[in-house]
């Protein structure tokens, strides 16, 4: 039995040294990694793909984590934060929301209208009663341009609410939403 | 055979178990800290000397609970020796199991008289993903290690019967009575060692009713001085949920019937169907073996009964972990079925082998789901933490926020105050992003975590806060580019207020005004700033400002106020060095507007000794109510 005990510990001792030197190099890693400061890129961008880790502080409210490397599932009201492409102050914008509703989402709401504003100026809404991807796509006047960021408003008039499947409130799936200079 | 050979035989007959639980949890040794642990490792942070000691170790702490040896102890000695490096915690965890796999090997064997049965008990064990949270989670720690003090104490029993030696009794009377500073459920080893002796050695029972006395006393103590957990999740609900929560700890118990839920749709028949299998199958052989008279059954089913009643009523609570100690009876049990079925021909060992290979297959797989799971969750939050500990060491006065926090981020941990282990009591969601989380309403809920738009935006303006954004399983700094995103909404959110003062509303500002001076600005002869037209008939302007006495020497001055073109009044201005306040009716030809340009225009100028700009007057808010 004793043995056996010594045995088990020299095989703990072992294993625990061989993590340890695997735990040391990890750590290296993130120290480096949580050194990066964004002096280096404080400037917000016009377009925003949702996996982009660089631009997720521009996804203000109402969405959820990147899935898939590739899309957040927001919530019925969500918001970005965009830069105005050069040129909009004056020629104005294109604002584009590119998306996806899920046949599990528009089985349970048939439609759903998805209303945006910029800067407050309300745009002209949308309705989709079709499941699958879609583009929500306006102008945006010189007015609410003026700024170095404008805040995008999004609202969806019916949405999942959480149940058993989900806990989550879902609205649609969020792949891109960004400004084009017209 | 000679010795040497038989020594290595049984030491791989023992060590093979616990190679098996580290390939099967291997994954976990490299998990971090996760919710309670954190709650765990600030209890040093409590101890100031000898007189916080009592209190640290004895002090009901976390529903109510007293675990000295398995919680405080524990983490208290091991926090105090490699701090926030997890490997060492887990190594005792997994230590510990191999010492509940020994043991389990050696009572499993006593009990049925056969090593086969003796072997496989530990693996089955193993093997069923009940143990994936405890094996994972340095706070179930608890759980390891009851199941030492009970196996320990049972297997002392087991030996003090064969030999009558009392030492073996005085050993059992430790475990069992170290239990109480590990977890509650060791009151019920009392009954386990009266149902065993009643069974299987009538003449020892007598000596098994004393350890009766020690639980009662736990139990009326626990009764009298622990006060009652308010929170819904740790009530306990006596009547028929009883049934159902034990119905379904029973199908955790048995196999792997959470396949359909971890590994997709695809598995849930085959989950549900082969657990219903292995559930018949057991039951079959227990009422085989008690037609029998063989009594082991009952006894393998008590001990899965018997450790399971305390935890029984927590119906809001239904835990895997809970399953450690318990599902031992259950391992035993299949360890003796499946070899009881490899000695009785074919189509009983080739059944045998099926639901054995199906119980193994299944619950490594449901296994290697949770663990992956926690170690995700675990190691993001450690990505998380540590980002946080390097900007706090940068900037150790600032205040801490951070976007991005989903749902799972903040529950594995942000309510149990990890962030004071490296000195900041309190870190902030940044505005907004609270939605979607539910926090846990008995640890506080969300209000500690909140700042305003404007709070948070005036601390960054003035350098007194970092901004951390989580994307994925990364956090970056982004303090510079949260400002101008908080500023953006800010400004949306205030279009018919104006703070001229305020550096934020600059964009808004028209021409004719000097730079901003504590929170106010001057004003030249005319100057313009830009609001949302107003939305409803019935608004007006509302301006404040100061009139300073330099400025109005010469007597009152007269301000005239237009919007887009249109006069909205004029008045005068006498006091001199008084703040004033004035409204103006807004004509309905405004309303819905975008924007308005509104004109402020004194009669005046005025230029005060080294100062060479032409002053009118100071101003702070314009704004449409």
């Amino acid at each position: 039995m004793r043995r056996l005990i010594r045995l088990i510990l020299c095989f703990t001792l072992i294993v625990s040294l061989m993590l340890v030197a695997g735990a040391c190099k990890r750590r290296e890693k993130l120290a480096s990694q949580a050194a990066e400061e964004d002096g280096g890129a404080p400037v917000l961008v016009s377009m925003i793909h949702m996996a982009d880790p660089r631009a997720a502080v521009q996804l203000a409210r109402g969405f959820y984590g990147v899935e898939a490397n590739a899309w957040r599932w927001t919530m019925s009201k969500f918001s970005v934060v965009l830069r105005p492409p050069t040129g909009a102050a004056q020629k104005g914008a294109t604002l584009r929301f590119k998306f996806n509703i899920p046949q599990v989402v528009m089985a349970q709401v048939k439609s759903t209208t998805l209303s945006a504003s910029v800067n407050g100026l309300v745009l002209p809404p949308e309705t989709y009663s079709k499941a699958g991807d879609a583009v929500y796509s306006r102008d945006v006047p010189v007015a609410p341009l003026s700024g170095d960021a404008v805040t995008v408003d999004f609202a969806l008039s019916k949405c999942l609410p959480p149940g058993s499947q989900d806990d989550r409130e879902l609205g649609v799936i969020a792949q891109m939403v960004g400004l084009e200079v017209k | 055979m000679t010795p040497a050979r038989l020594r290595a035989g049984r030491t791989a007959y023992y060590l093979f178990p616990c190679l098996f639980c580290l390939a099967v949890y291997w994954s976990t040794l490299r998990g971090w800290f996760w919710q309670d642990d954190f709650a765990w490792l600030g209890l040093s942070r409590e101890l100031h000397g000898w007189r916080d000691l009592f209190h640290t170790l004895f002090e009901p702490m976390a529903q109510g609970t007293v675990r000295v040896f398995s919680e405080r102890i524990f983490f208290l000695a091991m926090h105090a020796a490699f701090g926030l490096q997890v490997l060492p915690f887990h190594a005792v965890v997994f230590l510990t199991q191999f010492g509940n796999l020994v043991l389990l090997a050696a009572i499993a064997g006593r009990l049925t008289g056969s090593r086969f049965v003796g072997f496989l008990a530990p693996l089955l064990w193993t093997a069923n993903a009940a143990l994936s949270t405890s094996l994972s989670w340095v706070s179930a720690y608890n759980q390891v290690l009851c199941a030492f003090c009970l196996l320990a104490a049972f297997y002392f029993l087991l030996r003090y019967i064969e030999t009558n030696d009392r030492k073996f009794l005085l050993a059992q009377w430790i475990a069992f009575l170290f239990g109480f500073g590990v977890l509650e459920t060791v009151v019920v080893y009392p009954a386990l060692a009266a149902l065993y002796t009643f069974c299987f050695a009538r003449r020892h029972f007598r000596t098994t009713w004393p350890l009766f006395i020690p639980s009662v006393v736990f139990a009326i103590l626990h009764i009298l001085y622990i006060p009652t957990v308010a929170s819904p999740v740790y009530a306990f609900h006596f009547g028929s949920s009883l049934a159902a929560t034990f119905s379904q700890y029973v199908l955790w118990s048995l196999g792997p019937i959470q396949l359909g839920a971890l590994l997709g749709e695809l598995w849930f028949w085959p989950g549900v169907i082969g657990t219903a299998a292995i559930g018949l199958a057991l039951a079959g052989f227990a009422a085989w073996q008690l037609w029998k008279r063989n009594w082991l059954a009952v006894f393998c089913l008590g001990w899965f009964c018997f450790l399971l009643l305390p935890v029984l009523p927590l119906r809001n609570h239904i835990s895997d972990y809970y399953l450690t100690s318990p599902i031992i009876g259950f391992a035993i049990l299949g360890a003796w079925a499946f070899a009881s079925a490899w000695e009785n021909g074919a189509g009983l060992r080739t059944v045998a082998l099926l639901l054995g290979v199906f119980y193994l297959c299944g619950s490594i797989a449901e296994i290697r789901c949770q663990t992956h799971w926690f170690l995700e969750q675990s190691r993001r939050f450690q990505n998380v933490f540590q980002a946080l500990a390097v900007t706090h060491a940068r900037h150790p006065d600032n205040l801490l926020l951070i976007s991005g926090v989903d749902n799972e981020l903040f529950g594995s941990g942000f309510q149990d105050q990890p962030f004071r282990l490296f000195g900041v009591e309190q870190v902030y969601l940044t505005p907004g992003s609270e939605a979607g989380i539910h926090a846990r309403e008995d640890l506080g809920g969300i209000t500690p975590f909140l700042m305003s738009t404007e709070a948070a935006g005036r601390a960054i303006e003035r350098g007194k806060a970092q901004v951390l954004a989580v994307s994925g399983n990364e956090a970056h700094l982004v303090t510079h580019r949260y400002g101008k995103v908080l500023s953006a909404e800010y400004l949306t959110e205030s279009r018919g207020r104006i703070d001229v003062g305020n550096p934020q509303f600059a964009t808004r500002l028209g021409p004719g005004w000097y730079q901003e001076e504590n929170g106010f600005r001057w004003m030249s002869k005319r100057a313009s700033v830009r609001l949302a037209g107003p939305n409803s008939p019935g608004c007006h302007l509302m301006v404040n400002g100061y009139a300073p006495v330099s400025v109005m020497k010469h007597g009152p001055m007269t301000l005239h106020i237009a919007a887009d073109g249109y006069k909205l009044g004029s008045a005068v201005i006498s006091q001199p060095d008084r703040h004033f306040q004035l409204q103006f009716r807004l004509p309905g030809n405004l309303i819905g507007r975008y924007t308005i340009d509104i004109t402020l225009e004194v009669d005046r100028t005025r230029r005060v000794p080294g100062d060479i700009r032409d002053l009118g007057l100071i101003f702070g808010t314009l704004a449409i109510q």
